[in-house]
């Protein structure tokens, strides 16, 4: 469900579509993530939108990028390193 | 959302060699960081590099396995993150294969958004689409 909110701000029923959930589930399960903080809603009509908030997980994908790209630098220093105490 | 890092790579020095790459204090600063690293089980020590972009530049450690010459861990804490850093050494023919894993980006506050998640976490969310979002957020986009 996240993976759809990424693409942008979803209405209940355009999320319950792929999955084979009744509509009060999913609304029950976007509570659970809007009181964690995960998605945003507005009301659009008689419609209720969610929008995802992505700041809480910022953190954790900031730091896994970060390690990506800083261990295989560090991996190669250690072989130039290893190389010169040959 | 618990996720794990893994990196190899093969060098042609014998495990003896890389074990002491990473365990001697002045060997590690050279290629990883300035450190007061002591291979004993318990050491508490410290990698530091100059501050950056809202990061204090230190990584407090605290050493968790030492067994020469295949496997090293220790912690390794820095901010929110608090996370687990083992080198394991395989002979490969004359040289040596080393695997690092740096795991468990979790945090208390990662295990609760973790739950909330459920099984609708993917990783290809956190390593591709989110970052991507973010940026655009970032750069002033909706």
């Amino acid at each position: 469900m996240l993976d759809m909110l990424v693409e942008g701000e979803k209405s209940v029923g355009a999320l319950a579509k792929p999955f084979s959930v009744s509509l009060p589930a999913v609304s029950q399960h976007l509570r659970v993530l809007k009181a964690g903080g995960l998605v945003t809603e507005r009301r659009v009509g008689r419609e209720r939108c969610y929008r995802l908030n992505p700041w809480p997980l910022r953190d954790v994908v900031d730091w896994t990028r970060h390690f990506e790209l800083f261990w295989p630098s560090r991996l190669e220093r250690l072989g130039e390193h290893l190389a010169k105490k040959r | 959302m618990k996720r794990d890092l893994t990196f190899e790579a093969v060098y042609p020095d014998p495990p003896e060699m890389v074990w002491r790459a990473l365990t001697d204090p002045t060997s590690l600063a050279e290629w990883l960081m300035p450190n007061d690293f002591q291979p004993v089980v318990g050491h508490q020590f410290q990698f530091r590099v100059t501050p950056a972009r809202g990061w204090s530049g230190i990584v407090d450690c605290v050493v968790l396995t030492v067994e020469p010459p295949r496997r090293l861990s220790y912690s390794w804490r820095s901010g929110k993150l608090d996370t687990v850093v083992t080198w394991t050494l395989e002979p490969q023919g004359d040289g040596t294969r080393l695997a690092l894993v740096h795991s468990g980006f979790t945090g208390a506050r990662n295990v609760a958004i973790s739950f909330l998640l459920g099984r609708g976490w993917r990783s290809n969310l956190l390593s591709k689409r989110l970052p991507a979002m973010l940026e655009r957020l970032r750069a002033g986009g909706t």
